[in-house]
């Protein structure tokens, strides 16, 4: 997204680039910082930015910012269930204090320190899905689109098999081959789920960004670099890539909360994590899980369910305007 | 084209045997079979039930067979071989080939799986169409208003349903949603099984909660390719020649922004047709979602493989439509070769 | 299902939704029926069958005990009372029993049934033919299980059987019909429990002539299914709805409601909000809407809870260590506050109990050994070989994911355990049908799993005891638990006919379980519904997990339309 200032120099921008396609003559240099420059431009994507990084102090400082332990079950003196603070009860253990901003869950965790613990598993687990499947769903998509022909009628058949075997079923299988090893227990399982799940999910990307370049490498000014002699690779990484950005980034930016609800929908299934109890661990819970508690208590609690609900919104959100403003802060037509 | 079209409907049969392949061997991966149940079955019962669906064949290839047909004085290449795959993978391609799935190990042997996908997919499908309808209608329109719009109020509601609709999952919105049909307008939380004959009203919530993340998804990259498209030359050109604005967006830009979603909403349609066991678990509806998995939390072994060789075809199909309408949409791809 | 695709296509914007279906909300009706007398009781899992001699689960065995009806049955109470069979008399040494049956009966279309249908039932469950899960109830009938193994024990091949071997096997079963109202059963051991055994569902006639058209599907029509229950199967349509309506030719005359309706809804949330809107008379509660239910002004007052003939323990693999040793098995005994667990934790859908057998089932024992006591526990694993938590191995704790509430649960037993005990267990998730397959056999049985259970078949300390934790029983066989003291008592309470001294034994046997401690026994499982206030009638017993009356009030479960319609 950018701000109303860059679409206005964007025209006199324009105008130019098809001469900055066709010269190639610019440094690398210029590059980066151009798009730095350009970035900083756009405030939704720099607010986007400081939110993720308060959220990264977050997850570093939650011991220090939680209240409570947040897999101590306080049952005998906080009781369970016990509401948000500005709920009473004629029930002392069920009466809101700031002591358990959020109240307790079922239980009597502090459903506020699970909250800010939950942020170490999300923005750890955002990234993991996102980079695996972009790497493997990027390169063999500009790979299908560019080459063509036999390569990409074997590529896109390989993706085809992917996509169509059952997932559930090889989720089971991966839990159980790999559940119980070193990597199987990383973050408490969620390393392995989230492979797994970028295993399955990686043929999307490859499609998208397949569609994209096949109509991209008719455009023009592709042939133009082409009659100009540039080579294949970069065709690829100075010309489709950056056009195709857009829809990758759309992509990416759905995948990290896709991931975090995807770990809801498989423990609602039966396959979720594997939960930690001791008293330091470091990856105590996950908003994913969160909003499964919350879904079975959202008459009598409803901010269980709303409170992770809106932190998967807002971390969504910060994804889509750091997107972006990197696109337009990369689209090679900004440059002057 | 009409060959390129034979080459890639043929294209097919090695992907669907992939597919099976993978199926089976993940299949006999996890743990337990078609008859691991909560009481113990005499084992008597368990072998009795294991040689009715051939469970006492190898799983993949059948040497020992093909070796007693060779002592038997058996040189027919073709039945040596045949003996040879006398297995329980290639007995069960050789009959799919011809058109049977086999029978249901869940059910006993009493239902066959074409059957249970003929009665049961036509109800996923509906509220897969009704899904991707709503998609493409709601989500087309509201990306390319909040891209001519950008950074207006519409933007932004676009932007914040959107981001809803990817953050909340399915079983907490088509919960709420049903509670609130329920008790604001009297639509009764439990449907009559009648209901579910025929594209009725039935299908119209879950029909909306399926498509929602596909919408928003729809959405933005409709949204994103827009913005891409209006900084093209062309565009430009069209608009310096004075040309009105209604006939460039839909004449020039739209077509060429739809590539993008294109390629999305062939395997997404394929996908929601094909089921989601939330929606359908919590609609009540008789669908071939809930049919799958449930079929691998019982580990119905021909289940899970029907419906994956299924789903498959469906997919492949999809994919077919997509890359057939690339080039419809820009005459310049070329996808044939 | 494509789970997978949540990222982009199964997650949606609530506003949105709710803005755009606004017009179509003024959809369907719902329907009154102001003089029928109709219960509609929600089911949540649709039945893989629901044929007699095949069918094994809870919400199998409910459809079947309305249509049909066994020799004797359970009362509201649970003792076993005349079904069709007006009276039974034992032989001397209890290996013999004689049924005999009313005058009259009738299957539900009118046509004569006799002690030949009976037979024929049991002669069903046995063939090897029909492969019916519940063969072994039968085991005691001479030749049941000699006739269900012909098959073979060749796992690979099973043995083929001529017509002729068939038939001599047949034969040999100790079924005898006497005449058309007696029915005669020789049992290879004394079995003087077995008249409650003859309430169970492989005794409910099936007849011949249907069933024989097509021996594994017939059950799938309505029209096939004519029983002598209550009440008579009219429509069923898969995974929707099972409708049953009150059969004439009942015995004991018409039930007072006309029409049953099992109405199966997967999500406990949608049932809830079905009953709330009046289309629901009776839906189950799972443990975490109790909270709900609770807090709601007029659900509460509809809260029905009441204890079930089950009991649940926290199973150690007694094959693996640290298992062995005895003192830290009464550690972890001594480590679980069971009160909390049932009250707080699982909100109230359980009573703790430290006696395996449950209250009211004959052998229960009055016991508070190896109850909560944090200082006992922490004692009892100083004195264990392992003279405390840190030189203890890693310990696994197992629980089935797929169940609502069960990792919460988990959690918080091992919290107790790592609070009390110091001891950090690891929690392993498992999906419902593998830990199934790996409850199988002692070297994949789960290192401890919660909760391990029995749900009684029958309410006899024999079904509690000798089908489980003798050396030779399958289950206790997978956890390896084997006491020759035990198996010594529980076989002369087995075979003992007079009341009294027979469950003696029993009350014995169940004090040895206790002593042992092979799986800190922990509670007793509660139904729990709500009921709308204007079903009446009925007394809901231990037997009855599905719904309140099931089994004992079929006859007397009514609905005051007066109150309902005001």
């Amino acid at each position: 997204m950018s701000s109303p200032a860059v679409s206005a120099t964007r025209n006199v921008a324009e105008d130019v680039r098809g001469l900055a396609a066709l010269s190639e003559t610019r440094p690398a240099r210029s590059l980066w910082s151009d798009a730095w420059r350009q970035f900083r431009r756009n405030k939704m994507a720099v607010a986007a930015v400081i939110y993720l990084i308060f959220l990264a102090f977050v997850a570093i400082f939650a011991p220090v910012i939680a209240p409570h332990n947040p897999v101590e079950s306080n049952v005998q003196e906080a009781g369970r269930y016990r509401q948000a603070a500005w709920i009473d009860d004629p029930n002392p253990k069920r009466t809101g204090t700031w002591e358990y901003p959020l109240g307790t869950d079922s239980i009597g965790r502090d459903v506020f320190s699970r909250l800010v613990y939950g942020t170490r598993i999300s923005l750890v687990v955002g990234f993991i899905p996102m980079i695996v499947i972009l790497t493997i769903g990027v390169p063999i998509g500009l790979a299908a689109g560019y080459i063509g022909g036999r390569v990409d009628n074997l590529l896109m058949r390989i993706t085809d098999v992917v996509y169509a075997f059952p997932a559930l079923l090889f989720f089971i299988v991966m839990q159980v081959s790999f559940g119980d090893t070193r990597f199987g227990r990383l973050f408490n399982g969620l390393i392995l789920l989230f492979v797994t799940l970028s295993i399955v999910n990686w043929t999307g990307v490859a499609r998208l960004v397949r569609g994209t370049t096949l109509s991209l490498k008719e455009k023009e000014f592709i042939e133009a670099a082409r009659a100009s002699g540039a080579s294949a690779w970069r065709i690829i990484l100075r010309h489709i890539l950056p056009n195709a950005l857009g829809p990758i980034i759309v992509a990416a930016a759905f995948i990290v909360p896709g991931a975090i609800i995807s770990e809801a929908v498989l423990t609602y299934l039966g396959i979720g994590l594997r939960p930690d109890v001791s008293l330091d661990a470091p990856f105590p819970s996950s908003w994913g899980q969160m909003i499964y508690d919350g879904k079975q208590n959202y008459n009598v609690q409803p901010w269980m369910l709303i409170a992770p609900s809106l932190a998967i919104g807002l971390i969504t959100l910060a994804f889509t305007f750091v997107g972006d403003g990197l696109r337009d802060a990369l689209d090679p037509r900004e440059q002057i | 084209m009409t060959s390129y079209l034979i080459r890639r409907v043929l294209w097919i049969i090695p992907v669907i045997v992939t597919v099976a392949a993978v199926t089976f061997f993940l299949m006999y991966r996890a743990p337990g079979g078609p008859w691991s149940q909560e009481k113990p079955l005499p084992a008597s019962t368990v072998r009795r039930l294991n040689a009715k669906f051939g469970l006492d064949k190898p799983l993949w290839v059948n040497p020992t067979a093909a070796e007693r047909a060779w002592d038997d004085g058996v040189r027919n290449p073709l039945r040596l071989g045949r003996a040879f795959l006398d297995s329980q993978f290639f007995n069960y391609m050789f009959g799919v080939f011809r058109g049977h799935l086999g029978p249901s190990y869940a059910s006993k042997g009493a239902k066959n799986v074409e059957d249970v996908i003929r009665e049961k997919f036509p109800v996923s499908a509906r509220i897969g169409l009704v899904a991707i309808t709503f998609a493409v209608i709601v989500g087309v329109p509201l990306g390319i208003i909040s891209a001519l719009r950008q950074n207006t109020w519409v933007d932004y509601l676009s932007l914040f349903t959107s981001t809803i609709g990817i953050s909340v999952p399915t079983f907490v919105t088509g919960l709420l949603l049903l509670i609130f049909l329920s008790r604001n307008f009297g639509v009764s939380p439990v449907r009559k099984p009648h209901e579910w004959d025929g594209l009725g009203p039935a299908y119209l919530a879950p029909g909306i909660i399926l498509g929602l993340g596909t919408m928003a998804f729809v959405t933005r990259l409709t949204r994103t390719s827009m913005l891409e498209i209006k900084r093209q030359d062309y565009i430009r050109t069209a608009r310096a020649k004075g040309l009105a604005e209604r006939p460039i967006v839909l004449r020039h830009m739209l077509r060429n922004a739809m590539i993008p979603v294109l390629t999305i909403l062939g395997p997404a349609a394929a996908d929601l047709v094909t089921g989601s066991i939330i929606i359908e678990s919590i609609y009540g509806a008789p669908g071939l979602g809930r049919e799958f998995v449930d079929s691998i939390s019982k580990r119905d072994y021909s289940m899970i493989m029907g419906t994956a060789i299924f789903y498959a075809v469906l997919i492949a199909f999809a994919n077919v439509l997509v890359d057939i309408s690339y080039g419809v949409i820009d005459p310049r791809i070329r996808v044939r070769r | 299902m494509r789970y997978r695709a949540t990222a982009m296509k199964r997650i949606g914007a609530l506003l949105i939704a709710l803005a755009l279906v606004m017009p179509l909300a003024a959809l369907p009706t719902r329907a009154q029926d102001a003089e029928a007398k109709v219960l509609r009781i929600h089911q949540p899992i649709y039945p893989d069958d629901f044929d007699p001699q095949k069918s094994s689960f809870t919400n199998e065995i409910d459809i079947l005990a309305l249509a049909y009806e066994g020799l004797t049955k359970l009362d509201e109470n649970q003792q076993t009372v005349p079904a069709a069979a007006e009276s039974w008399e034992y032989n001397e040494d209890a290996t013999q029993i004689t049924f005999h049956l009313r005058e009259g009966l009738k299957w539900s279309d009118g046509s004569p049934l006799t002690a030949a249908d009976f037979a024929y039932a049991i002669e069903r469950t046995c063939d090897p033919n029909t492969a019916g899960e519940y063969q072994s109830l039968l085991f005691e009938i001479v030749g049941c299980a000699e006739f269900a193994a012909l098959a073979g024990d060749d796992p690979v091949n099973p043995a083929e059987f001529t017509q002729e071997e068939w038939e001599a096997a047949r034969d040999a079963l100790g079924v005898t019909v006497i005449d058309d109202r007696t029915l005669q059963l020789n049992l290879t051991n004394p079995a003087p429990y077995y008249h409650t055994v003859a309430y169970t569902w492989p005794f409910y006639p099936v007849k011949r002539e249907i069933v024989e058209q097509d021996p594994d599907n017939w059950w799938q029509t309505a029209e096939n299914h004519i029983g002598n229950g209550p009440f008579k199967i009219v429509e069923i349509i898969e995974d929707q709805m099972i409708a049953f309506e009150a059969n004439d030719n009942y015995w004991q005359g018409r039930p007072k409601i006309d029409r049953i309706e099992y109405i199966y809804i997967a999500d406990a949330g949608v049932a809830l909000e079905a009953y709330r809107s009046g289309e629901l008379e009776i839906v189950q509660i799972e443990p975490p809407q109790i909270p709900e239910v609770e807090a709601d002004p007029e659900l509460s007052d509809e809260y029905l809870v009441y204890p079930t003939g089950s009991t649940y323990s926290l199973q150690f693999n007694l094959t693996m260590e640290p298992w062995q040793d005895k003192k830290v098995r009464e550690a972890f005994s001594y480590a679980i506050d069971r009160e909390t667990l049932c009250a707080e934790i699982r909100s109230g859908d359980c009573t703790p109990t430290l006696s395996w057998i449950p209250e009211g089932v004959p052998g229960f024992i009055q016991t508070d050994k190896y109850g909560f006591d944090p200082e006992a526990a922490r004692q009892a694993l100083a004195e264990s070989t392992y003279g405390g938590p840190e030189n203890l191995p890693e310990i696994k704790l197992y629980y089935a994911s797929d169940v609502s509430g069960r990792q919460e649960q988990a959690e918080w037993l091992a919290g107790q355990i790592r609070d009390i005990l110091g001891v950090e267990l690891t929690l392993v998730p498992t999906d419902g049908t593998t830990l199934i397959d790996l409850r199988k056999n002692p070297e994949t049985f789960p290192h401890l799993l919660y909760p391990s259970g029995w749900i009684q078949d029958y309410p006899d300390p024999q079904n509690w005891l000798s089908v489980y934790w003798k050396c030779d029983a399958t289950f206790a066989q997978r956890f390896g638990y084997c006491n020759p003291a035990f198996d010594e008592l529980v076989s002369k309470g087995d075979v003992t006919v007079d009341p009294e001294e027979r469950i003696g034994y029993y009350e014995q046997a169940n004090q040895i379980l206790v002593d042992d401690v092979p799986g800190p026994f922990l509670f007793n499982q509660a139904a729990v519904f709500v009921v709308k206030p204007y079903v009446v009638g009925y007394t809901p017993n231990a037997s009855e997990v599905e719904w309140p009356g099931q089994f004992g009030s079929l006859m007397t479960i009514d609905i005051d339309l007066a109150q309902k319609n005001a």
